[in-house]
C-alpha cells in the first residue's frame, strides 16, 4: 500500500509503505494513526532532500533491521561505507549536512550513520586550515589562541 | 558542526582523538561543540598523560591556595577563556569529564616514587601553601576529583573492583569519589588472585553507598592455601594489624560495627567462588540480608550457611519478590535439610519460579531429589551436568506435577570436557510413567498445557539383538517387539505436549563437534522418530517450530519428513538431520554398507525438505 508523503514546500511524494517505514518516525506515525489515505506531513524537509532520502530508503528496503555491536569501536567503523552508499553520498556539502538533519528528524539510523561517517571521513588527516578549506569556515582563533588550545590538549595524541 | 550536539556527537564517535584536536583548532564554536566530547572519558589515557594533567593541577590548586585564591572551584570556569593561559587544561576542562580513570590509576599517580619531578614540585607547593608534605596526599586529590570532575563522579554508577589488593587508600578514594552513585557494585572478577580486600573494607564501601546502589556482586575464587600469603607489602596496611594476608577473598579479623544501616535495597546479588570455608562469607550474608527484602534475582555460591539462610527466609514469607535464583556447586546439602523442615513445620511460603542447577556431579541422590522436588510454581527447570543415573523418576515426577512450567530443560553443556558420560538422560519406562501398568494407562501430567520447551535426553529402550553393533550403551530385548512397543508409548507421551514449540531429544547442536558427540554417536538405547515407532502419534503438536534429532544414533526419512511438514505447519527448524559428518571417522569396519545407506538417506532426506520447504533450516 502506497503512503504520501508531503514535503516542506507542499509536494507530494508516493512510496510503498514498506519504503516510507525505514524511517522510524513515519512507521510511529502510521502506527499511531492507523490505516488512512492523509497525506503524512514533514515540514522539516524539503522536496530536494526527501527525493534524496526516498532513494536511500527504496535501494535500503529489504535491509535487515540494524543491530548495532556495542564491542566495536565506533572509530574503526568510518571506512565501512557500502559503494552506493559512498556514491550516494557524493552531493554537495549542503545536501549532505541537509540529508543528516533529515535523517536524524525521520530517524533513520542507518543512513545517518553513513552520513556522519562521510562528514567524518572528510575530516580525517586534515589539518584544522584543511578542514576550515573544506567547509569553508574563517578562523575567528587569535594565533596565540589557536596555539594555547593546541597546546592544552596535546594530550589527546597519546590516546 | 550542526546546531545539534547529538550529531557532532555522531561524527566526533567516528574520528580519532588525534582529528579532535585538529578540529578544535578550526574556529571557537567546533572547539566549544567538540571539546566537551575529548574531555569525556578520560579512563583509557596512559597513566603518565594522565598524571600530568592531575599534578599539574594538583600544583596549581596548591598555589592557589597559597595566594588565597580559591583556585579548586570549577564554577570559576564556567565558559572557555582560551587565552588563560595560567590555568591548567584539567582546571578548565574537568567539567566536561564524564569518565573517570580506574582507582587503580588514580592511585598510581599518587605514588611518590616517580622521577618526573613532580614530587619534589609537589613538596615546594605544598611548603609554601604552608601544608604538612605528603608525596600521596590522597584527600586533597580526592577533592580535586570532586570538584574537577563532578559529572563524571555522579556519573559513576557503575563499579568493578578488580585491584589486586585493596588497601585503605584504594578504598578511601573509591568511597569518596565512586561510591556515592553507584548502581552496581562487583568485587572482584572471577579470577584466581584477582581480588584480596578485607572483610572491614568491604563494609565500610557497603556503608557509604547510597539507596541507588540495586546490583551486588562478588566473583571471587576463593582459596584456604592462600591464606597468609602476603603478595604486596607497600599496598597492604599491615600497621593496622587486620591486613588481608593476601588472601584471595574477605577477610574477617576486622568486622567493624558498620553493619547497620545499610541504606540500600538489593534487586540483585551474586555469590560467586566465595568459598564455603571462607570465614566471612556468612558474616557479609547476614549483613546484606535485611537489604534483601526487594531481591529478584540471586545467584549463591558454595557456602551452604547461606543457601540455608536464604532458604530459611524465604519461606517464612521473606524475599517475596525473588523469582530466579542460580545455584552453584556444594551447597546444595543445606537445602535438603532446610527444605524438609520447611515442609515438616507447614511454612513454606514462598516458592520458586525459576530453577537452574550447575555443576552438581558430586553431590548425593537425595539432596537432589530434595532440590527438585519443588512445590508446583516452577516455570522453568534448567539442568546443566548429570546428577544420578537413578533420579529420572525424579525428573519426571516434576515434569508431571508442575502446572506452570513452560521450560524443561536437560539437554545442556557439560560439567567437564572429560566427562563424556556425563550427559543427564530420563530412561524411557520412568519417561512414559503409567498410572496403570496392566492397563497402560498414561498419568496425568500438570504441565501439558504450559509446556512449550522439552529438552530431554530419552534412553534405555531396548533393540533387537544385533550383536554387530558397536554401541556404549546397549539394551538388549527381553522380548520380541519390546523396544518397538517402548518406542511408541513414549511417542504417545510426548504427543500429550500439545503445546511444545521447541523438541529436543538430541545432543546440544554447540556440542556437536565436541567430544561428547563421540558418545551419542555410539549410543543405541535411544528414542528412534519414526512413522513405523509412533511418531504419528505427535500430530497434535501443531506449535512445534524446532525439533532436534541431532546424533539421536538412528536417521530420519523422506516419509518421516514429509509428515512432519504436512503436521507442523510452524516448523521452521530440524537439528541433526544429516548425520553424515559425525558418522565419517567413526566405526567403519562395524558396517559401513549400512552406514553407505543411512548417508544416503541423510542427503536425500535434506535434498527433499530443501525442494519441497526451503523454509525449514535443516542445516543444523
Amino acid at each position: 500500500m502506497p503512503v504520501t508523503l508531503t514535503s516542506l514546500d507542499n509536494q507530494e511524494f508516493k512510496v510503498d509503505k514498506e519504503v516510507a517505514e525505514r524511517s522510524i518516525l513515519i512507521k510511529n506515525m502510521i502506527e499511531d494513526v492507523g490505516e488512512s489515505d492523509a497525506p503524512i506531513p514533514l515540514p522539516n524537509v524539503s522536496a530536494a532532500v526527501l527525493t534524496k532520502v526516498i532513494e536511500y530508503c527504496e535501494h535500503h528496503r529489504n535491509d535487515p533491521v540494524q543491530v548495532q555491536d556495542e564491542t566495536d569501536d565506533p572509530r574503526k567503523r568510518s571506512n565501512d561505507i557500502e559503494e552506493w552508499d559512498m556514491k550516494f553520498m557524493q552531493v554537495d556539502q549542503e545536501m549532505l549536512f541537509e540529508i543528516i538533519l533529515a535523517a536524524n528528524y525521520l530517524d533513520i539510523k542507518p543512513l545517518l550513520d553513513v552520513g556522519c561517517k562521510t562528514v567524518a571521513n572528510i575530516i580525517k588527516g586534515k589539518t584544522p586550515e584543511e578542514i576550515r578549506k573544506a567547509f569553508n569556515i574563517v578562523n575567528d582563533f587569535t594565533p596565540e589562541e589557536e596555539a594555547q588550545i593546541k597546546k592544552e590538549n596535546e594530550w589527546a595524541e597519546d590516546r | 558542526m550542526f546546531s545539534i550536539s547529538e550529531l557532532d556527537d555522531l561524527v566526533c564517535m567516528k574520528l580519532e582523538p588525534v582529528d579532535l584536536l585538529q578540529c578544535i583548532q578550526v574556529c571557537k564554536k567546533w572547539a566549544d561543540n567538540i571539546l566537551p566530547y575529548l574531555w569525556r572519558d578520560l579512563s583509557e589515557l596512559p597513566r603518565s598523560t594522565l598524571r600530568k594533567l592531575w599534578m599539574d593541577d594538583f600544583i596549581y590548586t596548591l598555589e592557589a591556595s597559597s595566594s588565597s585564591t580559591n583556585g579548586s572551584n570549577s564554577s570559576a570556569f564556567t565558559s572557555i577563556g582560551y587565552l588563560t593561559t595560567a590555568i591548567p587544561p584539567l582546571t578548565k576542562y574537568g567539567r566536561f569529564v564524564q569518565v573517570l580513570p580506574s582507582p587503580t590509576n588514580i592511585l598510581f599517580m599518587l605514588r611518590g616514587d616517580h622521577e618526573d619531578g613532580y614530587p619534589s614540585r609537589i613538596k615546594e607547593a605544598m611548603s609554601t601553601a604552608g601544608l604538612p608534605y605528603s608525596s600521596s596526599d590522597r584527600r586533597f586529590l580526592n577533592h580535586l576529583l570532586k570538584t574537577r570532575c563532578p559529572q563524571a563522579v555522579r556519573n559513576h554508577t557503575v563499579l568493578s573492583i578488580t585491584a589486586i589488593i585493596v588497601s585503605s587508600d584504594y578504598c578511601d578514594l573509591i568511597v569518596d569519589c565512586y561510591v556515592p552513585h553507584a548502581t552496581s557494585i562487583t568485587f572482584g572478577n572471577g579470577q584466581y588472585g584477582a581480588l584480596t580486600i578485607r572483610l572491614s573494607l568491604v563494609m565500610e564501601i557497603l556503608s557509604k553507598c547510597s539507596d541507588a546502589l540495586e546490583r551486588l556482586a562478588f566473583h571471587l575464587r576463593y582459596s584456604p592455601e592462600r591464606r597468609g600469603e602476603v603478595q604486596d607489602d607497600d599496598e597492604v596496611d599491615s600497621d593496622s594489624g587486620d591486613d588481608t594476608g593476601g588472601q584471595l577473598c574477605f577477610d574477617d579479623r576486622a568486622h567493624p560495627d558498620s553493619e547497620a544501616g545499610l541504606a540500600f535495597r538489593l534487586k540483585s546479588l551474586e555469590f560467586q567462588g566465595i568459598g564455603n570455608e571462607n570465614p566471612s562469607s556468612f558474616r557479609i550474608w547476614r549483613s546484606l540480608a535485611p537489604c534483601c527484602e526487594q531481591l529478584e534475582h540471586i545467584q549463591l555460591g558454595n557456602d551452604p550457611r547461606i543457601v540455608s539462610h536464604l532458604i530459611k527466609g524465604f519461606r517464612s514469607g521473606l524475599y517475596s519478590r525473588l523469582s530466579s535464583i542460580t545455584f552453584e556447586g556444594a551447597f546444595i546439602a543445606s537445602v535438603l535439610s532446610s527444605r524438609r523442615r520447611a515442609h515438616s513445620s507447614g511454612t513454606d511460603r514462598g516458592f520458586w519460579r525459576h530453577l537452574r542447577i550447575l555443576d552438581t556431579c558430586e553431590y548425593g541422590l537425595e539432596m537432589k531429589e530434595a532440590l527438585i522436588d519443588c512445590e508446583p510454581h516452577l516455570e522453568s527447570f534448567v539442568l546443566e551436568g548429570f546428577l544420578d543415573d537413578n533420579i529420572d523418576s525424579t525428573l519426571v515426577k516434576l515434569l508431571a506435577g508442575q502446572p506452570n512450567l513452560v521450560q524443561f530443560s536437560t539437554v545442556d553443556v557439560m560439567s567437564s570436557v572429560d566427562d563424556i558420560f556425563s550427559q543427564q538422560t530420563v530412561r524411557a519406562t520412568a519417561f512414559i510413567d503409567y498410572q496403570d501398568w496392566n492397563l497402560k494407562i498414561l498419568r496425568p501430567w500438570s504441565c501439558t498445557v504450559t509446556l512449550t520447551t522439552l529438552r530431554l535426553s530419552i534412553s534405555g529402550i531396548p533393540r533387537p539383538d544385533r550383536m554387530d553393533l558397536a554401541a556404549v550403551e546397549w539394551v538388549r530385548e527381553e522380548f520380541s517387539g519390546e523396544g518397538r512397543a517402548m518406542q511408541r508409548e513414549v511417542h504417545r507421551r510426548l504427543g500429550t505436549l500439545v503445546n511444545l514449540e521447541s523438541l529436543w531429544l538430541g545432543l546440544d547442536p554447540a556440542l556437536s563437534d565436541s567430544r561428547e558427540a563421540t558418545f551419542y554417536r555410539t549410543r543405541s538405547d535411544g528414542l528412534e522418530m519414526t512413522l513405523d515407532t509412533g511418531l504419528g502419534a505427535l500430530r497434535d503438536l501443531k506449535r512445534l517450530r524446532e525439533l532436534n534429532v541431532l546424533s539421536m544414533g538412528h536417521r530420519i526419512g523422506v516419509d518421516e519428513v514429509c509428515w512432519m511438514t504436512e503436521q507442523w505447519p510452524l516448523l521452521h527448524t530440524i537439528y541433526g538431520l544429516d548425520n553424515r559428518e559425525n558418522e565419517a571417522d567413526e566405526d567403519q569396519d562395524v558396517d559401513s554398507v549400512e552406514d553407505e545407506e543411512d548417508g544416503a538417506t541423510d542427503v536425500k532426506t535434506v535434498a527433499w525438505l530443501k525442494e519441497r520447504c526451503p523454509w525449514i533450516d535443516a542445516s543444523g
